[in-house]
């Protein structure tokens, strides 16, 4: 009996050091697992996208959305950007997405509130919150000219 | 504390095992992973682990493909332009694509690799012939993923070779055409069939090849691994002997993988466009462009080679099939007697290993190599868009490097084969390399020292065979394969029809009709040789009847009447407007008859140096004025109908004697009757000008003859031509751009015409150097050289009908023409002042007039060769100098560091980095240079510095550029570097936990053995 366990322990590494194997093995492992994995979430990260312009000119079709519909919703950038007259002609430029999950609102002319479909989030025209889910209220940007002329609209905050 | 948390550990690790297990019955799977066997014979283990190889490397395709995709956008102006995005902007997009490229390479080289393995120890036999089936197919869809996945690039190798590799489709008898469409979504190689290769690669494909992968799977699970044959011939095979599969051969497995993945990930980093080999190559180069004509030397990937060699080494015809379609039929045959081994390899089902197999499979490498390295063109340097095979003496030079390699690795395997494995049969694969040699040193072609080795292969194998009854029928079967094709008739291929035999015109009257007066004529023979040559007959010939006619009544009429003037009329092989023009001008007709005329008044067709060369009939056809109705009668007077000499004609010009010494008769005859009166000239060409006369008459040449009765001054024929005048637009025109120089020096450039010419002065003799010095200069040159029918000749500065020598004044007006920028610059520097008040020509003063050359940067400055240095030391201030300088070096700054820029992408290149934008960049940098050097001419140091700055700022922006790129390679080194170490230290770690395993202590928990 004393032989056979004296066989076995030559044959057989201590215990301490197949666990220390082991554990480096485990360990390269995930060190390898890590080098392949860098370069695979690089990949995956989309490159950041410049914000783009500043400032944008209402193009025609833009004004006849506003004249036929009561808003147009133009890009700024990667923006996108809600332009319409409120009740008293004055022009006014939101950020178009909500702040509740995203979704892109919509100016109700008969209300005179801007409207966001997905969650019945509602704005005044000038992006406060009135009612509904939305955290905060939408972004405005500033409008320079009138509607009849050229419009610019710009990041600066109005 | 720690063995507390050890033991904490394993109960966690036991609970999760016991929760999993009683779920799914784990215990069950590991029991029979680890009963499982792998078996192990005398020869090497690695023959077993390529199919896994082969799997992983199909896997690192997958996930790499996926990666690829969410990028990658198919389509015409978008498939480049993502995958260039992929490879130049995304982090480490390079190396995905580069992992993709080369582990698709790796996957085909091992799955081959697995094959033939399979092939030599007989792994296909009796009961797994389904296994090796399937591996068939999985070897063909991996080549359909080869195929398909070529094209996606959609750049210039990937269009041509898939336009290649897809037409020989066609060949095949019935449905290639059809197929040729569906494969292409078309006629041409199209976007559309990037669409459908790329619905094969990413969708298609896969599905296929996972389906056919776990069928395959199935059946080596189900089968096992086929047990090894004997190692020698004769010997009994190995008593059965086998490793667990878990975790013996499974740890294996896996310690190749991690191998093979990190050799993929260096040859990926390090060669990131592959080895630069022939179809071993991936660099994006340029857009795919269905207008641009292939490039010489375009070759489909290295495991279509041999097939691609093959259709070269086919004739247009053989035995009665189109060329392609007999190779597709002889491949067709190879590829089926290969799928079908299992079934022929009647000795490996029964156990025993055949020599003659074996030596087949051999044989089969040979005839591969020898394809592939004829096709690598080996023997001769590679240049990049040539191809070597294209020219005879290098053509044998790779034919003959290429047989003498196979010979040499023929004698080496054959070697090994004999002493090292004991074989003794080799002749299936000597007859290979016989064909290789017959081919290379003995002159024949490939297809008849084909023909020759088919037939002393049916020979050996009717000697190998006929021992069995199988055997001798598969020999008949051959031998009756040879006679075959010999015997039957040959399937015509689509030849075009020959040509008709009637080669008379449509509307043509028949030979049969054409009067014998004519036929007289036409039949003339003069030293016993037609005078109308077989041309001209067929010219004849193929007349519409109504010329046809024209010319029997002129002979009719006794007015053609003699054979060399029919010949010349059909020599001209002029329009049938023009003929019947001709014909019906008793002028023509008469004048061209030499035997009513004399030399000086016949008109024939003539050499340009012959002394009556102004009577040459080919240029009297090509005279606007006859195209347009103007003949002979036009300027001379009488009508075409008149029988004899009008009065006229005698009339209208000054006597002979008069009118050959005072030549100034001539502009006024062309003008007043015709090309000064408007009304005259709209029936014609309302677009002419009739101002001719007046700008002549204030002209040099006008004064010169017409006030002064200089009679060698030139006039309206010095210039037009008599009797061959052309449209100015014509390019045999003299007045023609190209043509204007010579025209001009005919005189100008003549001394002895030019002698007792003054300049305006009265005194000096007018110089004849200035062609001689045009030629030479930067305008003769872009008009010589690059024939550039822009650069300004004699009259675009001296005009034409008013020429005259320009003014000081009006010299920059005149190169203003052209050179506007530079014109308005100086217009508002302060040297426009300071010349006008010397009274200098702007200009000319810097540039010179007929010798005007390419300026040079070393004109600018102080140095040698410098047009500012000496007028600023005579009237400048000493800044006007310090200025030039500054212009001159800064000039020669920006080009320095545009070249250092350009060497250090150079540099970054070959590494393997892509930068092709830097490069466009720092080509901006050229128009950069242009605009500082016009900005020169506003002698303005702030607009000068102004242009200048762009230049430097696109310089600067470049080296960033490349500086970040260099930076990133040697980021992308370092990185390999410690992978690499990691790799290692995994592998390493595995082998010694193998080892561990093999003696029996890999089991953490009990140290019992695996099995």
């Amino acid at each position: 009996m004393s032989s056979h366990l004296a066989e076995q322990s030559e044959r057989t590494p201590p215990r301490t050091r197949r666990r220390l194997v082991t554990g480096l093995l485990l360990g390269s492992l995930g060190a390898w697992l890590a080098t392949v994995l860098y370069p695979v979430l690089r990949y995956l990260s989309p490159l950041e996208q410049s914000g783009g312009a500043n400032e944008t000119v209402l193009g025609d079709n833009a004004k006849h959305a506003i004249a036929d519909v009561g808003f147009a919703i133009i890009p700024l950038g990667i923006e996108r950007v809600i332009v319409f007259l409120d009740p008293r002609e004055k022009l006014h430029a939101l950020s178009a997405k909500c702040t509740h999950e995203g979704c892109t609102v919509q100016y109700k002319s008969d209300q005179g509130l801007v409207w966001c479909a997905c969650h019945n989030g509602k704005f005044d025209v000038d992006g406060r919150v009135i009612s509904g889910p939305p955290p905060r209220p939408l972004m405005a940007y500033k409008t320079s000219g009138s509607i009849d002329g050229k419009v610019v609209i710009s990041r600066e905050t109005a | 504390m720690g063995a507390q948390d050890a033991t904490a550990g394993r109960g966690v690790r036991t609970a999760v095992w016991s929760w999993l297990d009683e779920r799914f019955g784990l215990a069950d799977l590991l029991a029979f992973a680890r009963h499982k066997q792998v078996p192990v014979g005398a020869h090497s283990m690695v023959w077993y682990f390529l199919g896994g190889v082969t799997l992983f490397f199909f896997t690192v395709q997958i996930a790499s493909g996926i990666l690829l995709l969410m990028y990658y956008e198919p389509g015409e102006a978008t498939s480049y332009e993502s995958l260039r995005y992929v490879v130049t902007q995304v982090p480490f997009g390079w190396l995905v694509r580069s992992i993709h490229c080369w582990s698709a390479h790796l996957m085909i080289l091992s799955l081959l690799a697995h094959m033939w393995s399979v092939f030599f120890l007989r792994a296909y036999r009796k009961p797994r012939e389904l296994t090796w089936f399937t591996g068939f197919v999985l070897f063909g869809l991996a080549l359909g993923f080869g195929f398909s996945g070529y094209l996606l690039p959609w750049n210039e190798l990937s269009f041509f070779a898939t336009a290649v590799g897809t037409d020989s489709v066609k060949a095949i008898p019935g449905i290639g055409q059809w197929l040729l469409r569906v494969m292409r979504g078309g006629e041409e190689v199209s976007i559309r069939t990037l669409y459908r290769f790329y619905a094969l690669h990413v969708c298609v494909l896969p599905i296929a090849t996972f389906t056919l992968i776990g069928v395959h799977l199935l059946f080596i699970q189900k089968q096992g691994m086929a047990p090894p044959l004997a190692e020698k011939e004769g010997e009994a095979p190995p008593p059965a002997r086998g490793m667990p599969f878990f975790p013996n051969f499974v740890l294996r497995d896996l310690l190749l993988w991690i191998l093979a993945l990190n050799v993929l990930a260096l040859l990926a980093a390090l060669l990131p466009y592959g080895p630069g080999i022939p179809g071993m190559e991936w660099a994006l180069g340029h857009k795919a462009d269905p207008l641009m004509p292939a490039y010489p030397g375009i070759k489909p990937e290295w495991y279509f080679l041999w097939m691609y060699q093959l259709l070269k080494e086919f004739p247009p015809h053989l035995l009665g099939m189109e060329g392609p379609q007999a190779c597709l039929l002889i491949a067709s045959v190879l590829m089926g007697i290969w799928f079908l081994v299992p079934i022929l390899d009647r000795s490996a089902a029964r156990g025993r290993s055949s020599a003659a197999f074996t030596d087949f499979g051999v044989g089969v490498l040979y005839f591969l190599a020898f394809l592939m390295l004829k096709s690598w063109d080996v023997g001769v340097p590679a240049v990049h868009g040539v191809d070597p095979g294209a020219a005879p003496e290098t053509a044998r030079t790779i034919v003959r490097t290429a047989s003498a390699w196979v010979l040499g690795g023929a004698v080496a395997v054959t070697l090994l084969r004999r002493f090292a494995w004991g074989h003794r049969y080799f002749w299936i694969g000597a007859l290979p390399v016989l064909q290789a040699l017959l081919h290379g040193w003995a002159g024949m072609s490939y297809l008849a020292a084909g023909a020759v080795c088919f037939v002393l292969l049916v020979v050996v194998l009717i000697a190998t065979w006929s021992r069995s009854l199988p055997g001798a029928a598969v020999a008949a079967a051959i031998s009756l394969c040879v006679v075959l094709p010999g015997a039957s008739p040959p399937a015509r291929a689509q030849e075009p029809l020959p040509p008709s035999a009637s080669a008379e015109g449509a509307g043509s009257l028949p030979e049969s009709d054409w009067p014998d007066s004519f036929r007289e004529l036409l039949d003339a023979q003069e030293g016993g040789k037609a005078v109308v040559s077989e041309r001209g007959r067929q010219h004849f010939r193929e007349l519409p009847d109504h010329a046809q006619k024209m010319f029997f009544r002129a002979v009719d009429s006794g007015i053609l009447d003699s054979p060399e003037q029919l010949a010349g009329f059909l020599e001209l092989e002029i329009s049938d407007e023009l003929v019947e023009l001709l014909l019906t001008d008793n002028c023509v007709l008469c004048h061209t008859n030499p035997n009513y005329q004399s030399e000086e008044t016949l008109f024939k067709v003539r050499g340009p140096d012959d002394p009556n060369r102004h009577l040459d009939l080919r240029a009297v056809v090509s005279d606007v004025h006859l195209r347009r109705g103007l003949s002979c009668s036009g300027c001379h007077g009488g009508k075409p109908t008149d029988d004899s000499m009008s009065d006229e004609i005698y009339e209208r010009w000054p006597e002979r004697d008069v009118r050959k010494v005072d030549r100034s008769w001539i502009p006024r005859f062309c003008t007043e009757r015709c090309h000064s009166d408007p009304g005259f000239m709209r029936r014609f060409n309302p677009e002419l000008p009739v101002d001719q006369m007046l700008k002549y008459r204030e002209s040099r040449h006008g004064v010169a003859l017409l006030t002064k009765g200089h009679n060698k001054a030139a006039q309206c024929v010095s210039c037009h031509g008599v009797h061959g005048i052309l449209r100015p637009t014509s390019p045999q025109s003299p007045v023609f751009p190209t043509n204007i120089p010579q025209t001009c020096g005919r005189c100008h450039a003549d001394p002895a015409y030019m002698r007792g010419v003054k300049m305006d002065d009265g005194r000096t003799p007018m110089p004849t150097n200035q062609l001689a010095q045009y030629r030479e200069s930067v305008h003769g040159r872009a008009l010589f050289e690059k024939n550039d029918l822009g650069a300004p000749v004699c009259n675009d500065c001296h005009g034409n009908h008013a020429a005259m020598p320009p003014a000081v004044a009006s010299i920059s007006q005149i190169c203003r023409n052209c050179h506007v920028t530079q014109g308005t610059l100086f217009d508002g520097s302060p040297h426009k002042k300071a010349f006008e008040s010397h009274g200098w020509p702007e200009c000319e003063v810097c540039h010179g007039k007929h010798d005007i050359a390419k300026p040079s940067d070393a004109m600018v400055g102080t140095g040698p060769g410098s047009v500012c240095r000496d007028c600023h030391e005579r009237y400048g201030k000493p800044v006007c100098n310090e200025t030039a300088d500054h212009f001159h070096d800064e000039i020669e700054k920006l080009q320095t560091q545009q070249r250092e820029a350009l060497d250090e992408v150079d540099v970054a290149e070959r590494t393997g980095l892509d930068l092709a934008d830097v490069r466009f960049q720092l080509k901006a940098v050229d128009d950069a240079l242009t605009d500082t050097r016009s900005k020169i001419h506003a002698f303005n140091l702030a607009e000068f510095d102004k242009a200048a700055g762009k230049g430097f700022d696109l310089v600067a922006s470049a080296r960033k550029t490349t500086d970040q790129s260099l930076r990133e390679y040697s980021f992308r080194k370092v990185g390999l570097l410690v992978s690499t170490l990691i790799v290692t230290l995994v592998a390493l770690l595995l082998y010694v936990k193998i080892r561990q395993i093999d003696r029996g202590g890999g089991d953490d928990r009990d140290g019992s053995r695996g099995t």
